[in-house]
């Protein structure tokens, strides 16, 4: 009995834990008041990768990184793996570059006071954690409810 | 005493000026790197003891005045630095400082002293924990002798200048520019000018539509006042690709410098010098990162059998994404019998922080 209770517990994580993967659909989020409304694929991989660090107006991205969706974030968007992702970034900072790499954030709720607290911050987060305090951008001019949004 | 005030005022400029205060507010990011070094190599009697090096700390201060001025430095400490009256080794000196002023992406001026921007390296030249293998190439970015027999690199290390840079996106086609005016080097580059003479330095990156391949050129000129004010001018093309956990990367340098007369003066007459190197590596598992690299230098391309060859094998590690540690062994071949061949073997560990 008790054994079977053990599997049934471990089928029961794994099945969550599936299910967390494979349902997880990120949305890219901003600051309400930045003008930014719509990125296509590669601008959001150049942003991430600290190639485009000003918005159109001029005013500096701040980046945000979502830790549970971050791998994939990078597989889908960057295309690179963390070990190369990471290392990208100490170069940029050794080299004298002055955008700051994504601040890494576990709890949704603080991630979203990041980006109220910055004017242009650009975060990814689990579509489910979005509310009205923080605007969806669109991705190649579709948002996550979108059938054809790229970050499914 | 000289040495206890300097350290007092490195531990004020950290910790207790307004800077460091400004540093709990983040406008100030301090970060930095290490590395420790141990080789040894078959090269004399001198080089066969087994030697420790501890060869930089940098730190490394990015301070954030406005949203568009910000104001970089970086310190060295090299090879154990040791300043005292009595015993003095090692050296302790202000690589890089200069402000910014970021009009946007495609217009930045830089002012101050920088690391000009030559190939790959020059721009992050100390920053052994980016780089796969211990030692930069060579032939690219180490010292040679130039055309008046002076040892040093082919363009300069450090420029103190005015630099001007960006980058441009052409349909899927991004292009990065550098172009940057200096003191060109002589006895106080950072200071006084011993020539009207301005080195003149650009580097232009294209990266074209194709997953991380991006391609390279750099141009550096100046009358080098460390060597009585000859024409020394230096070109170099570079290029980067990785292709899933495979990278490639190459670099090719070609110089020419003045010589000069009996009496010192520049003549007119150049010596034309050469390098490249071709570099393979292989990431597994994210962690471990075998290497190779053919690195040939010829320091004068009108006599034949000359050339300098380094063939470096190795592996890098990734302890964690901060930590490094590399094993390498260096042949040092010369096509001219009369120089000795010899092995280097260096270990290392690198720290990003």
């Amino acid at each position: 009995m008790r054994r079977a209770i053990l599997i049934g517990f471990i089928i029961g994580i794994s099945l969550l834990q599936f299910e967390s993967v494979a349902f997880s659909q990120i949305a890219i989020i901003t600051n309400k008041t930045c003008s930014v409304t719509d990125l296509s694929m590669e601008e959001l991989r150049l942003i991430f990768l600290g190639q485009i660090t000003t918005v159109r107006a001029g005013r500096e991205f701040a980046l945000a990184a979502y830790k549970p969706l971050h791998n994939l974030f990078l597989k889908k968007v960057v295309k690179m793996s963390p070990y190369r992702y990471r290392k990208h970034w100490i170069r940029l900072i050794f080299a004298g570059h002055g955008a700051a790499p994504p601040k890494q954030f576990e709890n949704p709720k603080a991630m979203k006071q990041f980006v109220l607290e910055n004017r242009c911050a650009i975060a990814f987060i689990d579509v489910r954690d979005v509310d009205d305090s923080v605007k969806v951008l669109k991705i190649n001019g579709k948002l996550p409810s979108d059938k054809e949004y790229p970050l499914q | 005493m000289q040495s206890g005030k300097f350290w007092f005022l490195i531990l004020l400029l950290i910790f207790g000026s307004p800077a460091g205060a400004l540093a709990q507010n983040s406008k100030m990011k301090i970060s930095g790197f290490f590395d420790l070094e141990a080789e040894v190599s078959n090269r004399d009697a001198a080089s066969r003891n087994w030697t420790f090096d501890q060869h930089h700390l940098n730190l490394i201060f990015n301070f954030r005045l406005q949203e568009k001025i910000r104001l970089f430095s970086e310190l060295e400490w090299e090879h154990g630095a040791f300043l005292k009256a009595t015993e003095m080794y090692g050296t302790i000196y202000l690589a890089r400082a200069f402000f910014e002023y970021k009009f946007s992406d495609l217009l930045l001026i830089r002012a101050g002293k920088f690391l000009p921007p030559f190939g790959i390296y020059n721009e992050r030249h100390d920053a052994t924990p980016t780089f796969i293998s211990t030692v930069l190439p060579f032939s690219i970015y180490g010292d040679h002798l130039n055309s008046v027999d002076k040892k040093g690199r082919l363009f300069s290390k450090f420029a103190t200048g005015v630099w001007a840079l960006g980058s441009l996106f052409v349909d899927t086609w991004q292009l990065k520019y550098n172009i940057y005016i200096s003191n060109g080097r002589g006895p106080k580059p950072a200071e006084r000018d011993n020539n009207p003479n301005k080195a003149l330095g650009m580097r232009f990156v294209v990266v074209p539509p194709v997953d991380f391949l991006q391609i390279g050129a750099s141009y550096y000129a100046d009358r080098d006042g460390n060597s009585y004010d000859t024409r020394q001018v230096a070109i170099g093309l570079d290029l980067n690709w990785i292709w899933g956990n495979f990278e490639l990367q190459s670099e090719m340098l070609l110089a020419k410098g003045e010589r000069v007369d009996a009496e010192n003066r520049p003549n007119g007459v150049f010596l034309h010098s050469r390098g490249y190197y071709m570099q393979g590596s292989y990431t597994l598992r994210d962690r471990w990162t075998p290497f190779m690299r053919l690195d040939v230098f010829d320091r004068d391309t009108r006599i034949r059998r000359n050339e300098e060859k380094h063939t470096i094998i190795g592996l890098n590690i990734a302890i964690s994404y901060n930590v490094y540690t590399k094993a390498e062994v260096h042949f040092i071949d010369y096509v001219n019998p009369n120089q000795k061949d010899y092995e280097l073997f260096i270990a290392s560990v690198a720290v990003a922080f």
